[in-house]
C-alpha cells in the first residue's frame, strides 16, 4: 500500500503531458489564450533556443498542463494563434540597424531603426545587457527591461557593426 | 504632486486635442499606455470616471466598461511587455492594453490605484502616479543607479562644480601646487635659454678664439658660471617638481580619504530598501574604484592638462617675442598632430578593450573551475575545463600578439606625426640661420621648446576620455552622497525601554510598490509570549520580521511597540533591544571572542563564556587550538554551519534583548544538536518577546501561539493544540511534514 503511494507520488512528478495534434483546442479569447475553454499562459522552456518548440501551457494558478514539443504539429490556424500568444509575451523589437551609440558617463544611448520604423533607448552597464543568445545573435536589454533583437551580427551593415563592435 | 499634475494635464490636453466627450471633471485619473492588446503600437490613454473605465486609442474611444461589472483589474507582467486586465464579475477576463517594460512601473502602480478605487471609491495621487523616471528635458530615462541626474543633459559645468565641491577643503594645497607649476614652468623655460647663451657664446662663438687671447679668466668664469646656472636650475626644478608632486599626492589622498569617508559613512546610512537595490559588488566599486578614479584625475590629469596649457602659453609668448611667424609655423601642424592622435586613441581604446574582456573572460573561468573544484573532480570534467581553459587563454595570447604588432607598427607613425611641428620649426630656422638671420644657439632653444609642447600633446588627445571616467565617477558617487534616506528618524523620536509588546495594526508593505508582500496584517504579540511564524516560502514571513526590525518601513498600516509606533522610536533605541539570529549566519574575519563582542562591545569574559555556554558554542569553541582567540577566517568559513550558528546565537544573547528574532535559526543544525540548543533557547526566549520562523515545525512545540501566514495575510492563529483541532492550514502542513519523516524513517 505504501510501496503503491509512493509510486504514484513519484508518477505525478515525473509524467509529462504532451499536447498532441488532438490537443488542438486552444482559442484567442480578445488578446489571451484559452485552451479547452480555460484561460492559459505559455511558457518557452529554451526561449534563446528553441522559440517554437518546448513550450509549457500553465493554468491560471501557474501549474503545468502539459508541454507543447512542437507548435508545429498543430494545423495553421492553431500555430497562428500560439505564436500571437507568445509574440504577446516575449515582446521584443527587431534592431535592422543601429544609427547612432552614444557613451556617456556610464551609460550608452541608442539610436536604431527596428521593424516599427526609429527607436532610441539607453542601456546601463552595457556589456551585460548586451546577452549572446547564440553565436550570432544578440539581446539587448534596455534600462526599462524592454528587449531588442539583433538576429544576426554577421549580417549587420558595416556602419551598424562598428558602432556596437566595442561592447560585444 | 507637481510631477503628477504635470502628467495629467499632459494627458488631459491630449484628450482636448482628440476632442474625447468625457468632461474633465469627471476624470478621477488616468494613464498612458503603448501597445494595443494585439501589440500594434498605439498612442492610448486608459481613463477612470467614477462610473466607467475608458479606454481611447490614437484618437478614438476604443471601449467603455461599467464599473459596477468589474471585479478587479490585473497587472500582467511577461518577459517582454506587460498588459492590464479586467476581471468581470461573471468571470470574464477582458484585456484591457498592453505596454512596453518602459510603462510597468506607472501601469503596475496604476492597476492597484484603480483597485482601491473599485473597492472605496476614494483615489489617492501620490508622486508615484507619473512616469517621473525620465528627464523632463530630454526625455531620456534617468539612470535608475543614478537617481535623478540625466546624465544625457546634465552639464558639465554642474560636474566640474561637483568635483570642485570635493576638491575645495585643500584648495590651498593646490594652490600651492600651482604655484610651483609656475615655478617649475619657468624653469623649464629658462633652461634652454642657458643652452643658447652657452652655444652662442662659447660653443659656436667664431670670436671665441680673439675673446680668449683677451681675457682668459672671463671667458672662463662667464662658461662656467653659463655651466653652474644649467646645473642649478637642473637641480631647482627638480626639487619644485618633486614639492609639487608631493603636494598634488597629498591633495589626491586626502581627497580620496574624504570621498571614501562620505560615501562609506552614506552607505551605512541608507535603509535597506535603498541598499537592496544595489548589489555588494557595486557598493565596494563606488567606495573603492570611484573615489580612486577621482583621486587620479586629480593627482595626474590636472597636472598635466595645466602644466601643458601654462607650458602652450609660456612657449607661445617666448615664440612670439623672437619671431611671431615662428608660433605660426608652430601651431600649424599642431591640428595635423591631434587628428591622428585622437584615432589612434580611439583605436587603440578598441583593441584593448577587446584583449580585457578576454582576459577577464580568462580569470572568470580560472575562479570558476577552482571555486568550484570539488564539482569539476566528482563530474571527472578536468579535460573539458582544461579545453575550455585552454581556448580561453590562447584567445588572450591571440588577441595580444595581434594588438602588440599593430601598436609596434603604427607608434612610429605617431611619433612621427609628433615630430611635425619639430621639423617645421627646424626648417624654418634652418632657413634663418643660413640666412644668417639667427644663431645656431637660437634655434636650438627655440627647437626645445617646441619639443617641450609636442611631447606631452598624448595627454591632451586623451583629455575627453579622461573627462567622461571621472564625471561617471563623479555622478556615480554624488548619486550616493546625494540619495535621501527613506526612513530618517522623525524629528520628535525616543529612545524607549522596550517591554515587548508588538503590535501590527493593518499593515501592508511591498518592495517594489506595485506587488504587496503583507497586506492587513492584524497581530498583537504579547510582552515575554514566544510566537512561531508559520507558513509556505514566500508567504512573507521574513518580510515581517524585517518590519519589526524596522529595516523597512511600512506602506500603510502601522506598527506598535508598547503602543508606539515604531516610526517614533530612534532606530537606534529599537535594534539594540532586538535580538536576531538568521538562517545564514553572518560572522565577520577576526577571532571568536571579537564576533561576540560585536553584540556588547563592554562583554565581561564570564558573560562571554556563559552566553556561549547557553548557545551551546562554549564545547567547540574550547577544541579550538586558541580558544575564543581563534582566528575564524573570511566570513567566518573555518567553522561548520552549526558551529557558526551557535556562535550566532551566543550573540544574540550577550545582547540581552528584549525581542528576540530567530529567523530559521536552527534550521541547519542536525537534530540532535538542535534539540540541544532548543533547550537553551528555552532559557533564552523566558521573559522576552520572540517570533521564531521555522520550517521544521516541531521546533516550535513550545511556542505559546503560531500564527500562520497564508496569502500575504494572517490566516490562522492560536496554539498548536487549537490550530489541529481547527484542521486548516497548519494541520495540513503538520500531517504533511509528519507524512515525510514517517517515510524517511522507512
Amino acid at each position: 500500500m505504501e510501496q503503491d503511494n509512493k509510486k504514484e507520488a513519484l508518477k505525478i512528478v515525473t509524467e509529462t503531458k504532451y499536447f498532441t495534434k488532438e490537443d488542438a483546442l486552444f482559442k484567442d479569447a480578445g488578446g489571451f489564450l484559452t485552451w479547452d475553454g480555460n484561460r492559459v499562459f505559455l511558457h518557452r522552456c529554451f526561449p534563446f533556443e528553441e522559440p517554437w518548440r518546448y513550450i509549457s501551457v500553465l493554468d491560471k494558478d501557474k501549474k503545468e498542463i502539459g508541454i507543447i514539443t512542437d507548435i508545429a504539429v498543430f494545423d495553421d490556424d492553431t500555430q497562428e494563434i500560439l505564436k500571437n500568444e507568445l509574440n504577446r509575451k516575449y515582446y521584443m523589437q527587431t534592431i535592422i540597424s543601429v544609427d547612432k551609440l552614444k557613451d556617456r558617463y556610464g551609460f550608452t544611448y541608442w539610436d536604431v531603426t527596428t521593424e516599427y520604423g526609429h527607436a532610441n533607448f539607453t542601456l546601463s552597464d552595457t556589456h551585460r545587457n548586451i546577452v549572446k543568445i547564440a553565436e550570432d545573435r544578440l539581446m539587448v536589454v534596455d534600462m526599462d527591461g524592454n528587449r531588442y533583437l539583433i538576429p544576426s551580427v554577421v549580417g549587420l551593415d558595416k556602419g551598424s557593426y562598428k558602432r556596437i563592435e566595442l561592447y560585444l | 504632486m507637481e510631477n503628477t499634475t504635470f502628467y495629467r494635464q499632459q494627458l488631459v490636453n491630449k484628450l482636448i486635442s482628440w476632442s474625447c466627450p468625457v468632461k474633465q471633471e469627471d476624470i478621477v485619473s488616468l494613464f498612458d499606455y503603448d501597445m494595443s492588446k494585439d501589440m500594434i503600437p498605439t498612442d492610448g490613454i486608459v481613463l477612470l470616471t467614477d462610473k466607467k473605465v475608458i479606454l481611447m486609442a490614437d484618437g478614438n474611444m476604443q471601449h467603455e466598461i461599467e464599473l459596477s461589472g468589474i471585479d478587479k483589474f490585473v497587472f500582467r507582467h511577461d518577459v517582454g511587455s506587460v498588459a492590464v486586465e479586467c476581471d468581470i464579475k461573471e468571470g470574464e477576463t477582458i484585456v484591457l492594453c498592453r505596454a512596453t517594460m518602459s510603462h510597468s512601473k506607472l501601469l503596475g502602480h496604476m492597476t492597484k490605484k484603480f483597485n482601491v478605487y473599485l473597492e472605496k471609491k476614494e483615489f489617492s495621487e501620490d508622486e508615484n502616479t507619473s512616469p517621473d523616471d525620465r528627464c523632463p528635458i530630454c526625455g531620456t530615462p534617468y539612470k535608475k543607479r543614478h537617481g535623478k541626474i540625466c546624465t544625457n543633459c546634465v552639464s558639465k559645468k554642474k560636474l566640474f562644480a561637483r568635483l570642485w565641491e570635493i576638491m575645495r577643503p585643500h584648495k590651498w594645497m593646490l594652490l600651492a601646487g600651482s604655484l610651483f607649476f609656475v615655478f617649475s614652468l619657468l624653469i623649464s623655460l629658462i633652461n634652454p635659454y642657458i643652452n643658447k647663451i652657452l652655444v652662442d657664446n662659447y660653443v659656436n662663438n667664431p670670436e671665441i678664439k680673439s675673446l680668449i687671447e683677451d681675457d682668459k679668466t672671463k671667458v672662463f668664469i662667464g662658461f662656467l658660471l653659463a655651466l653652474l646656472l644649467t646645473l642649478g636650475s637642473s637641480i631647482l626644478g627638480y626639487l619644485i617638481n618633486l614639492a609639487r608632486n608631493l603636494i598634488m599626492m597629498k591633495v589626491g589622498a586626502g581627497t580620496i580619504l574624504d570621498l571614501r569617508k562620505m560615501v562609506f559613512n552614506k552607505i551605512q546610512m541608507l535603509s535597506m530598501s535603498g541598499l537592496s537595490k544595489k548589489t555588494t559588488g557595486e557598493l565596494t566599486q563606488r567606495v573603492i574604484s570611484d573615489t580612486q578614479e577621482v583621486q587620479n584625475f586629480i593627482n595626474s590629469q590636472i597636472p598635466n592638462v595645466l602644466g601643458l596649457i601654462l607650458q602652450l602659453i609660456g612657449v607661445s609668448v617666448m615664440l612670439i617675442i623672437y619671431d611671431w611667424r615662428l608660433l605660426i609655423v608652430f601651431l600649424l601642424p599642431l591640428p595635423l598632430t591631434i587628428i591622428p592622435m585622437r584615432i589612434f586613441h580611439r583605436f587603440s581604446r578598441k583593441i584593448y578593450s577587446r584583449q580585457w574582456q578576454a582576459s577577464s573572460k580568462c580569470n572568470t573561468i580560472l575562479h570558476d573551475i577552482f571555486s568550484g573544484i570539488r564539482v569539476v573532480k566528482a563530474f571527472g570534467t578536468e579535460e573539458k575545463e582544461t579545453v575550455r581553459y585552454d581556448a580561453a587563454a590562447r584567445r588572450v595570447r591571440d588577441l595580444s600578439i595581434r594588438n602588440e604588432t599593430r601598436y609596434a607598427l603604427l607608434v612610429p607613425f605617431i611619433r612621427f606625426g609628433l615630430m611635425i611641428g619639430n621639423f617645421m620649426v627646424l626648417y624654418y630656422t634652418g632657413v634663418k640661420i643660413l640666412d644668417g638671420f639667427m644663431t645656431v644657439g637660437e634655434a636650438s632653444m627655440l627647437s626645445s621648446y617646441v619639443a617641450m609642447v609636442y611631447g606631452p600633446i598624448n595627454w591632451l588627445t586623451n583629455i575627453p576620455n579622461a573627462l567622461n571616467r571621472v564625471f561617471t565617477s563623479v555622478i556615480r558617487i554624488f548619486d550616493i552622497i546625494d540619495e535621501k534616506p527613506d526612513m530618517i528618524d522623525k524629528d520628535k523620536t525616543v529612545d524607549k525601554d522596550i517591554i515587548g509588546e508588538i503590535e501590527f495594526k493593518n499593515a501592508t508593505f511591498s518592495y517594489d510598490g506595485v506587488t504587496d508582500v503583507l497586506k492587513n496584517v492584524n497581530i498583537k504579540i504579547r510582552p515575554g509570549e514566544m510566537v512561531g511564524l508559520v507558513g509556505k516560502s514566500g508567504v512573507g514571513k521574513s518580510t515581517l520580521i524585517n518590519l519589526v526590525m524596522r529595516l523597512y518601513d511600512v506602506n500603510d498600516g502601522s506598527i506598535y511597540i508598547d503602543g508606539t509606533d515604531i516610526r517614533d522610536i530612534s532606530q537606534h533605541s529599537l535594534r539594540s533591544q532586538i535580538g536576531v539570529v538568521l538562517q545564514e549566519t553572518i560572522l565577520f574575519s577576526g577571532s571568536v571572542y571579537d564576533n561576540l563582542l560585536y553584540a556588547k562591545a563592554d562583554a565581561s569574559r564570564e558573560e562571554i563564556i556563559n552566553a556561549a555556554k547557553t548557545a551551546g558554542a562554549h564545547e567547540f569553541i574550547m577544541r579550538l587550538p586558541d580558544g575564543y582567540n581563534t582566528i575564524i577566517g573570511e566570513k567566518g568559513h573555518t567553522l561548520s554551519g552549526g558551529e557558526r550558528q551557535r556562535v550566532a546565537i551566543a550573540r544574540a544573547l550577550l545582547r540581552n534583548p528584549r525581542i528576540l528574532i530567530l529567523d530559521e535559526a536552527t534550521a541547519s543544525l542536525d537534530t540532535e544538536i538542535e534539540k540541544q540548543i532548543q533547550d537553551s533557547l528555552q532559557l533564552l526566549i523566558k521573559d522576552r518577546t520572540t517570533i521564531a520562523i521555522a520550517h521544521r515545525l516541531s521546533t516550535l512545540r513550545n511556542a505559546d501561539r503560531i500564527i500562520v501566514l497564508d496569502e500575504k495575510s494572517v490566516a490562522e492563529v492560536g496554539s498548536h493544540e487549537e490550530l489541529m483541532k481547527q484542521k486548516g492550514i497548519y494541520y495540513g502542513l503538520v500531517m504533511a511534514q509528519r507524512q515525510m519523516s514517517k517515510m524517511s524513517r522507512q
